[in-house]
């Protein structure tokens, strides 16, 4: 049966992807659509907050994706298995500049800390660059697993199958990663770091 | 170890969203404190997780150009179309390049290949040409060439010298000549064969390095075979009693040899040759030296008979080959010159 092109926000992204392996441009395009922005900034705080290297990430995924569509799994969530995709670019980006990223976070240590020093109160845009840091700092894994859970605000099970563990080892690694962030930015005034009213519900 | 397996952090991260550690239950704080050292590392993680959402709201996303969507869209559109698509994509692009510095490419291309094509119809035009003037028939008139003509305004035959004439005539007589000694060298051949077996020794003339004019030659040869002819007659008679005495000495050896099969008696043959009721009653008992005799005899009759075909047949085309020289008429015609 043939699909107008209104028919196609309310697919689900799997079904996408089932007419993109037959060859569908527009079912193609549409999942571009809706994950192109999570994945650009996915991949913008994994890989140090470079942009171009970000977008060319996210053209060599969509890439891939276009090339062998028929390497996606249908038993998998779709959201799931591109975000373990792109996990393990980001991975292999790791391997690759181990050395430039060390030289990186070392040369960024010593500016932010004498700005650190500097500052009067709690800057918030410092405080962000030293979250940064301080996640760039981390291993891999845990640092994928809190900007998942954090800022694309991916659920418990969502992670899990995206690294294909269990959700107690995802709950696991949020918690010591917020630990140790929270014992490594403790010079800031955690009071100065809550907004007003910015509570919100949580997905489990 | 019952402590870890009662341990969900997620219960705590949930608490941190929610609420300070001043709003904690008694039940919820002792759980937190189970798990964190104070107070102060309880807030310093909640403050945490809340700039981190909100810092995320007050950040503007990051948003991709529209380059990446075509390149992307692109690579699906060639992944998709077939291969001799994606072959005249890059003709297309060849042909015109999307910088106008790179359109030097395309005009050289058009360029050789309109010499090419130039050049590959004027050779097929002149190969062409060639092959039609071979293959066309035309009507040619053939003019004959125009006869002079004389002051009496008829047409006048050139004057012949008497030397060209003559010069002519020669060349006429030595072709013919050497046809004439071919044949007579073949007939010398079979002559002196009759020579050896007849014992004479005119027969066989070298007749090549004769100088002799054509009709006496023919007439010599004329002469020659006549005489050989009689000799081979007187041959033949004397052969043709040899054969008939064979003849019957075989009959008779035939007769005896049934007979002695009747009889079962073993008799010379020459005996038996002269008991025969067929033979004459004058013959005589025939030796083994006369019948040699009479046999190598009839072995040259044969040979003879066979060899006198072919001076026959010689002889008959000597004679027409002799005609074109001896004809008085065009030894004239030649001396006219015609």
């Amino acid at each position: 049966m043939a699909l107008f092109g209104k028919e196609y926000g309310k697919l689900s992204d799997e079904r996408l992807m089932e007419l993109v392996v037959r060859g569908d441009e527009q079912a193609f395009a549409g999942l571009y659509d809706r994950y192109n922005r999570r994945l650009l900034n996915y991949f913008h705080r994994m890989l140090w907050q470079d942009r171009e290297m970000a977008q060319d990430y996210l053209q060599d995924l969509f890439t891939k994706l276009a090339q062998r569509p028929e390497s996606y799994d249908p038993s998998r969530p779709f959201q799931t298995w591109m975000f373990s995709v792109a996990n393990n670019m980001c991975k292999n980006a790791y391997r690759h500049n181990e050395v430039v990223r060390a030289a990186a976070v070392h040369l960024r240590n010593g500016i932010d800390r004498e700005e650190a020093k500097e500052g009067v109160g709690v800057d918030r845009e410092l405080f962000r660059g030293r979250l940064d840091e301080e996640l760039d700092k981390l291993d891999p894994d845990h640092k994928a697993t809190f900007v998942m859970r954090f800022h694309e605000d991916m659920a418990i099970k969502e992670i899990a199958a995206a690294f294909a563990c269990s959700e107690g080892t995802v709950k696991s690694r949020l918690f010591y990663t917020l630990k140790k962030l929270a014992e490594r930015l403790k010079e800031f005034d955690p009071k100065a770091l809550i907004p007003n009213g910015t509570a919100r519900t949580i997905r489990s | 170890m019952e402590r870890r397996e009662r341990y969900d952090p997620e219960d705590i991260e949930s608490l941190l969203s929610e609420r300070s550690f001043d709003e904690l239950l008694d039940e919820e704080r002792a759980y937190v404190l189970r798990h964190l050292a104070d107070r102060n590392e309880y807030e310093t993680m909640r403050g945490l997780l809340l700039h981190m959402r909100t810092s995320d709201r007050e950040q503007e996303p990051l948003i991709a150009p529209d380059s990446v969507r075509s390149n992307v869209i692109n690579a699906f559109r060639a992944q998709q179309q077939p291969k001799w698509q994606i072959w005249l994509n890059s003709v297309g692009t060849l042909l015109w390049p999307k910088e106008m510095s790179g359109l030097w490419r395309p005009a050289l291309a058009f360029a050789s290949l309109a010499v090419l094509i130039t050049a590959g119809v004027l050779l097929v035009r002149n190969y062409g040409a060639e092959k039609a003037e071979l293959a066309e028939l035309k009507d040619v008139e053939q003019k004959e060439a125009p006869a002079p003509i004389g002051k009496d305004g008829n047409y006048a035959m050139e004057p012949v010298t008497a030397e060209a004439a003559d010069v002519a005539v020669k060349e006429l007589q030595s072709a013919a000549r050497v046809a004439q000694h071919q044949e007579m060298a073949n007939e010398n051949g079979f002559l002196s064969e009759i020579d050896a077996v007849t014992g004479s020794t005119n027969t066989a003339i070298d007749l090549v390095a004769m100088d002799e004019p054509l009709e006496t030659l023919a007439k010599r040869s004329e002469s020659l075979k006549e005489s050989n002819r009689e000799k081979a007659g007187s041959l033949d008679m004397s052969k043709d009693d040899g054969v008939i005495e064979d003849a019957e000495y075989s009959d008779g050896a035939l007769a005896e040899e049934m007979h002695a099969d009747e009889t079962n008696s073993i008799s010379p043959v020459f005996d038996a040759i002269t008991t025969t009721p067929s033979a004459p009653a004058a013959s005589h008992v025939v030796t083994e030296s006369e019948l040699a005799v009479n046999q190598s005899r009839a072995n040259v009759g044969s040979a003879q008979v066979a060899k006198e075909g072919k001076f026959k047949k010689s002889v008959g085309n000597a004679s027409q080959s002799r005609s074109l020289a001896v004809d008085a008429e065009l030894v004239s015609l030649l001396n006219a010159g015609w």
